[in-house]
């Protein structure tokens, strides 16, 4: 052997071992930098810890701010003015949620691809041609050109998070940035308003206009307009309308008119060119779970104080979408609360004087408009009042991990927004979310308001998403209010306007003293569980459609009218209240039912033996029960075969109607609706009902087997894995137990995806106390204890009481876990 | 010096470069340890790939394996779908790759020939 090829040898198995080790291979990230012993995703053990005291440089900063945080790691600001609390915020948010930050802010903005490669490019090609991160580039020109305060907020939020990032080593990034083989990119004042264009992505987009052409077509134009009704059947609205139980406007549903299937294909538009993440299909039916909230004042409460329950309900992951923090800024703000992650300010929460929360309000901000275009393969102009109007057109490009390009494609903007096109043509979108929004503003003022009616003037800027805004104040006031920009409509309401002419378009918002709301009722309550916010007998104008039916408004204002003296205790156990409005409207149905007879002996004893394990049951969805999953086999059952006429030639549902019009089904026994269209004979509700009994109860044993044993146990049957942001196993939680079933206060769906994401209570005082907890933890650092260390307490519906210190000094040591100093500089 | 020593010092050296440069550094300190230190080129890479093996599991032991931070353990286990003790004992096989083949071509970079065996 030479002695050239004796040194060949050894230099080139390194060489080959550092180019292996070096360098991606498919989707396995590369191994040497990831298992890098300090550089590495092992790093990420490093920060599981807060350090007990540190000291940090924010340059920007104008004094010293003091950072503790207590033993729920919860971090307590303390600075001396309101752009050194968000510096502040925006560096412990960084510290605890960076990636998620940054990942929020891209998906918004479609540069998934960039992490993710091609696998990524249908969600950015969604997010893109909805335009909502552009929406909020040209927002945020106008408000730096107008000078506007929220700019200096969001400004002051960034220089906190950039000096997080800055000071990082590689070792330090939390644990996405080694699986992505990325690192974090400077974070940009305009991502915060992205991240709430990405909330009203999540909370007020609807395609329910564009749902009524191919449901027009399969069941006839009057049945369809019942289907996507303005009005639920079941009437507890928001805005109290004088009653003291719920009204069930139950008018016979038009029959469905059969024999035009073949129309509706034309109609849908190819997923390829969707607006949704996730294509046409991607319908849930009736929104599967909902966000609560509730005041009561001082006349019905315990304390002899107003108190307030919040209880928003929405995408679950680990990390939470939620941040618990504290900002104190002497005689400005003492705000304590939850922050949506990259907010610079408390999103829900309470101050010194008040507190607030939301829930979800499904008005109607979204309408399509079928445009007349110059081309219909790249339109270049439409057509409007007969001249035309020119289209705007933007090349969006996506790039992988090198920055290779890996798609394009062109945009068309028509003066209403969007465009897509679709089988019969373009569409356009116009949506109160792609216009200027003040919503930033809004949630800055809301913390300094004083009282319920500062607060309410505060909110008057709150233009997107859609909310029902519940605030309570300490001198025992209580209020509710529609907050968000609704539009004027044209008087003779189209699903798809026709866009070539102006008369179709949106004659301005409703002035904000027309929006529903409510102040002090005489009723001494208030309460919101994203129903229809104003029985139309009272009021009748067009806020929306398609509104959640209210089961869970009714329990809670079951509760609400038969307490006088709520308590705190009271408030907290009725946020996850096993007990259902829902089951105790249908189930008398169902048990009905089972005494039909139909001349099969094994089928209707079968039915009265599902009916018998179902009177057994008290109705209540805890962990123990053992019949809940018999009622929703049985529901789902009675559900499938009554809406046959739904389905499409392949058998898939083509729409899910709201679960009230079903209420209203089970009024009208004999309704064209119940007959089973692929038998001869006409059946009834009972028909169906005895049927769904039968095949219910088949589908429950043949899953889960025979009862005895705990086999059908509420807590065996339903588990629930909340998921991580990437869904990466091993960084969710698995096994999570939920009490609570559908329409219950706290029900969970899309397999623990969604349900309950943060949970408060306030008792207005003096003093203010208040109880908090959402599932997850403060920490995105998968290693740390504070990751998922309060899932336990969320799923056992326990709340913890908060700690809210004027100065540090009030800081309980024995509860202190942490002590930051930031400073301007170094030497300070 | 005897082996002990030298094998602490090496392991101290792999230690730091990888703390301060990057996990790759790990084969430049191998190269220069082949490089410059005399005798049998056999226990020399031998040593390397101990050392750096040794280096790295100090590092994840102050880090991952003592204190808050081996609650990553079951974290990355359910990650990768491998047992934690893979995933270390991986990392300390790139060490010990890296320590081992360093030395080697360091000790064939020697001017002269007559170490070689």
């Amino acid at each position: 052997m030479t002695f050239a090829f004796r040194r060949i040898v050894p230099a080139g198995l390194l060489a080959a071992s550092l180019f292996a080790l070096s360098h991606s291979w498919g989707p396995v990230p590369a191994i040497g930098p990831l298992l890098d012993p300090y550089h590495g995703l092992w790093g990420v053990a490093r920060s599981a810890a807060l350090p007990a005291s540190g000291t940090a440089t924010i340059p920007e900063l104008t004094d010293s701010v003091v950072v503790l945080y207590d033993d729920r790691a919860v971090p307590h600001i303390f600075a001396a003015t309101v752009a050194d609390a968000q510096r502040a915020l925006g560096y412990v948010v960084a510290r605890d949620r960076l990636f998620q930050l940054e990942l929020q802010a891209r998906a918004t903005a479609g540069r998934l691809t960039e992490w993710a490669g091609p696998g990524a490019l249908e969600l950015d090609r969604s997010s893109r041609r909805l335009a909502l991160a552009a929406t909020a580039d040209e927002e945020y020109r106008t408000l730096t050109a107008e000078s506007a305060p929220v700019v200096k907020a969001l400004e002051a939020f960034a220089e906190g998070v950039n000096a997080w990032i800055e000071h990082l080593d590689r070792g330090d990034y939390p644990i996405e940035y080694h699986l992505l083989d990325a690192r974090p990119e400077r974070w940009q004042p305009v991502y915060s308003l992205y991240l709430l264009k990405r909330m009203s992505q999540t909370l007020s987009f609807s395609r329910h206009d564009r749902q009524y052409p191919p449901l027009a077509d399969q069941v006839g134009a009057d049945a369809a307009r019942a289907l996507i009704s303005r009005n639920n059947p079941i009437q507890e609205p928001i805005v109290p309308n004088g009653a003291r139980e719920p009204r069930y406007d139950f008018d016979p549903l038009p029959p469905p008119r059969l024999g035009r299937t073949t129309a509706r294909a034309a109609i849908r538009p190819a997923p390829s060119l969707s607006w949704y993440p996730g294509g046409e299909a991607m319908d849930e039916g009736e929104y599967p779970v909902g966000s609560n909230n509730w005041a009561v004042s001082p006349a019905r409460s315990a304390t002899g104080s107003a108190l307030l329950a919040g209880d928003p309900h929405l995408g679950l992951t680990l990390p939470s979408i939620w941040y618990e923090v504290h900002q104190i800024v002497p005689d400005t703000i003492d705000s304590y609360g939850a922050t949506l992650i990259g907010t610079p300010a408390i999103v829900v929460g309470f101050n010194r004087y008040l507190a607030w929360t939301f829930t979800n309000n499904s008005a109607d901000v979204v309408d399509y408009y079928r445009e007349t275009v110059d081309s219909t393969r790249a339109p270049n102009a439409t057509l409007l009042d007969g001249e035309w109007q020119p289209v705007q057109r933007r090349i969006e490009e996506y790039r992988d991990q090198r920055k290779r390009l890996i798609h394009s494609d062109t945009l068309f903007r028509s003066h209403r927004g969007p465009m897509i096109r679709d089988e019969k043509g373009w569409l356009s979108l116009r949506w109160t979310a792609l216009e200027p929004s003040r919503t930033s503003q809004a949630i800055l003022d809301m913390n300094l308001a004083h009282d319920v009616h500062q607060w309410l003037r505060a909110t008057e800027g709150f233009d997107v998403p859609s909310q029902n805004g519940l605030v309570a104040d300490r001198h025992g006031n209580i209020a509710i209010r529609s907050l968000g920009r609704v539009p004027v409509r044209p008087p003779d309401y189209q699903f798809i306007w026709d866009g070539r002419t102006s008369a179709s378009d949106w004659r301005g918002d409703y002035p904000i003293e027309r929006l529903p709301s409510a102040v002090n009722p005489t009723q001494g309550f208030l309460a919101s569980a994203n129903q229809q916010p104003v029985d139309p007998r009272v009021d009748s104008t067009y806020w929306g459609r398609r509104w959640p039916t209210p089961w869970r408004a009714m329990r809670i204002m079951a509760h609400l009218r038969r307490d006088s003296a709520v308590t705190v205790e009271a408030m907290r156990r009725w946020q996850t209240d096993p007990g259902s409005a829902r089951v105790e409207y249908f189930m008398p149905y169902l048990l009905s039912a089972a005494s039909h007879t139909t001349g099969d002996q094994t089928a209707d004893s079968a039915a009265i033996r599902a009916a018998a394990l179902l009177e057994a049951w008290d109705g209540r969805y805890n962990l123990e029960n053992e019949r809940g999953v018999l009622f929703e086999a049985v529901l789902s059952q009675v559900s499938q075969r009554l809406w046959d006429e739904l389905r499409d030639e392949h058998g898939s549902p083509i729409f899910y109607p709201a679960e009230a019009t079903m209420a209203q089904l089970m009024a009208d026994a004999s309704s064209p609706w119940w007959d089973d269209r692929s038998t001869a004979r006409q059946e009834g509700r009972d028909d169906i009902i005895h049927a769904s009994l039968v095949s219910g109860l088949t589908a429950t044993l043949g899953r889960y087997g025979e009862p005895s044993g705990g086999r059908w146990r509420w807590d065996r049957v339903r588990r629930f894995t909340i998921p991580h942001l990437l869904r990466l196993p091993g960084l969710d939680a698995a096994g999570v137990a939920n009490q609570g079933g559908p329409s219950t206060l706290s029900p969970m769906a899309m397999r623990g995806s969604f349900g309950s994401s943060w949970r408060m209570v306030v008792d207005l005082g003096p003093p203010i106390r208040a109880w908090t907890t959402y599932p997850g933890g403060q920490s995105g650092n998968p290693a740390s204890r504070y990751y998922r260390n309060r899932l336990t307490a969320w799923s056992a519906g326990t709340l913890q009481p908060v700690t809210t210190p004027r100065t540090p000094g009030d800081m309980p040591a024995d509860s202190t876990m942490a002590r930051l100093l930031l400073v301007p500089s170094p030497s300070d | 010096m005897g082996s002990a020593i030298r094998l602490a010092i090496l392991a101290v050296a792999f230690a730091l470069i990888t703390i301060a440069v990057g996990w790759w550094a790990v084969a430049v300190v191998g190269v220069l340890w082949g490089r410059l230190a005399g005798g049998e080129i056999r226990y020399h890479r031998i040593l390397g790939a101990v050392a750096a093996g040794l280096a790295w599991l100090a590092i994840l032991t102050a880090g991952v394996l003592w204190g808050e931070g081996r609650a990553l353990l079951p974290t990355v286990s359910g990650l990768f779908s491998v047992p934690a003790v893979l995933l270390v004992a991986a990392t300390v096989g790139i060490g010990v790759l890296l320590g081992f083949l360093g030395s080697w071509l360091g000790s064939r970079l020697r001017p002269t020939s007559h170490h070689l065996t």
